[in-house]
């Protein structure tokens, strides 16, 4: 927990290093090189009007980072405008690699410029085609499961507890959310309307079914319009399809039985399909699939 | 490095050159897409609007998320509609507008150095940035946003130079496809009246000429603005959308540093 009194600092460091890792260190370099080639831009109308765009561009940054939730690809225009700045820096560094020719005699001022070109190819380029570190295997793999899974010409329905709607995607499965009390929800929908509700503590909210908000409710989660809770958590899994919902738990086995143990209610009659363990076994997925639904009388 | 003007002879050379930059970064950003596993969270909703926008009409499309701009949505919604993917059109759309970014650098950087080397350079070094590619791969609409800011700019440097009303008129028509992709492309059109005022007094000997050269290429520039966005927000009005082209969330940050409050009901 950090406290108030360097949280502004924390946020400020947040900004800087998404700066940096949106200019990349090349261009950093390039840019003090570019300073001291800066007699290249010519001091005309063109720069005048470059640099209200920069330093507007700056502060609109500024304001949306402290306005909303903030992301590096908001700095996509600002680190275009940066590369821009950084170019006098090419030749620069093409000149003072040449300076190295009073030692090396081949060293002639178009190797100079293709070395510099070839080490940011190098650098730019490696670093841009080199495949994550971090995967996200499981956004493929747990959709394969439930496709192989589904009954055949059936539509899926995943509830999850992520609130990550992309394995839902890839296995083209309708999402609903599983909340464990760690949302607060704020409308309900009842009869086709969406009304808002008192939000919810969220120590009531676990074991609830939400689904994500449309129009007034966009970004908030609605509570479906059906019974809550995990009292009656089978019936609502064969209500909404049997045997095509799908239930995938950020937890092992174990620990989601936890929670109907907590509570004294039997574990739910859904089928156990398989345990996903990524990144050494601290990441884990539960996979379970409705069974088929009852025939009523 | 030279740094003369480049003559007729060269323009063949550079346009060469050019045209094998902006075919390197096609290149690199296909390479990106190909070692890339899944796409950003934030996709999901932007495919999920476009399918809609493209199967059930734009009057419930946007009800997921009011406040998204169109133009994106909109070639999302195309590409659905002509049988491609909303991933797959999502993502070509992202990565021809970061390969054609490298024009846009390339006119920046002519404008900027007067230089057809350090122009070529400029557009190298947005073709390669680690960055522009990696966003240039995603189904998000950073990539278009980019490419249609960094060509308003671009024209607006050109016309800073020689006033022309075309090149002043396509920065208001490329900074309000902008505006339809991020709401932030509205800067273009607030900066330029700020330049005009700081032009006029770094060239105060010139003030008449200059006042009497940018304001109506200004005017011109916001026109071309307006006749791009408002109708767009005139069109949403009656659907799900709830955007505008001024972004609501700018000036409710302007209006609570300002200390003015909406009138509570």
């Amino acid at each position: 927990m950090i406290s108030p009194i360097y949280r502004p600092f924390f946020e400020l460091t947040k900004l800087v290093r998404a700066f940096a890792d949106a200019i990349f260190y090349t261009n950093i370099v390039l840019l003090v090189f570019s300073y001291m080639n800066r007699k290249l831009f010519k001091k005309e109308a063109p720069l005048r009007l470059f640099m209200v765009v920069f330093v507007f561009n700056i502060i609109l940054q500024f304001i949306v980072f402290f306005s909303a939730p903030y992301e590096k690809r908001y700095l996509c225009f600002f680190t275009f405008m940066v590369v821009i700045l950084s170019v006098p820096g090419v030749p620069k560094l093409a000149e003072l690699i040449q300076k190295l020719s009073k030692y090396i005699p081949w060293l002639t001022p178009k190797i100079s410029f293709t070395a510099v070109m070839l080490i940011i190819i190098g650098i730019s380029a490696g670093k841009a085609l080199t495949p994550s570190g971090n995967p996200k295997r499981w956004f493929k793999d747990i959709p394969v499961e439930i496709k192989k899974h589904c009954p055949p010409g059936q539509m899926p329905v995943l509830i999850t507890d992520s609130s990550d709607e992309r394995s839902a995607y890839y296995a083209k499965a309708d999402y609903i959310k599983l909340s464990l009390g760690d949302e607060n929800i704020r409308y309900k929908k009842v009869n086709g309307v969406i009304s808002e509700i008192f939000p919810l503590a969220n120590r009531y909210s676990i074991g609830f079914l939400v689904k994500r908000g449309v129009n007034d409710s966009y970004g908030a989660w609605v509570l479906m319009d059906i019974p809550h809770g995990f009292e009656y958590f089978s019936d609502n899994i064969q209500n909404l399809g049997g045997d095509k919902v799908f239930v995938l738990v950020t937890m092992s086995h174990k620990d989601f039985s936890v929670y109907f143990e907590e509570k004294s209610i039997p574990f739910p009659s859904i089928k156990f399909i398989k345990e996903f363990k990524y990144k050494h076994g601290k990441m884990i997925f539960t996979l379970y699939q409705g069974i088929p639904p009852v025939a009523k009388k | 490095m030279n740094t003369a003007h480049t003559s007729f002879s060269n323009t063949g050379r550079v346009l060469l050159y050019l045209s094998l930059i902006m075919l390197f970064a096609f290149a690199l950003r296909i390479g990106r897409c190909l070692v890339v596993t899944h796409m950003d969270k934030d996709s999901v909703m932007y495919i999920g609007v476009g399918k809609k926008l493209a199967h059930d009409g734009i009057k419930t499309a946007f009800e997921r998320n009011p406040r998204i701009p169109p133009l994106y949505i909109f070639t999302i919604a195309c590409g659905e509609y002509m049988g491609i993917d909303g991933e797959t059109a999502g993502r070509a759309v992202s990565v021809l507008a970061g390969t054609l970014l490298t024009l846009a650098g390339f006119m920046v950087g002519w404008s900027l150095f007067k230089n057809a080397n350090l122009a070529l350079i400029s557009a190298f070094l947005i073709a390669v940035h680690p960055f522009l590619i990696v966003i240039s791969e995603d189904v998000m609409r950073d990539s278009l946003f980019d490419t249609l800011i960094a060509f308003s700019l671009a024209f607006a440097l050109m016309g800073s130079e020689k006033g022309k009303f075309w090149q002043w008129g396509l920065s208001g028509l490329f900074a309000g496809l902008a505006t339809l992709t991020r709401s932030e492309g509205s800067v273009m059109i607030l900066a330029i009246p700020i330049w005009i005022i700081v032009d006029l007094f770094v060239k105060r000997s010139e003030f008449k000429k200059t006042l009497f050269k940018f304001i109506p290429s200004f005017f011109f520039a916001l026109l071309i603005f307006c006749l791009c966005t408002f109708p767009v927000e005139y069109i949403l009005k009656g659907t799900a959308s709830k955007w505008m082209v001024f972004d609501t969330r700018i000036f409710g940050y302007l209006k609570s540093v300002a200390g003015i409050e909406k009138n509570k009901k």
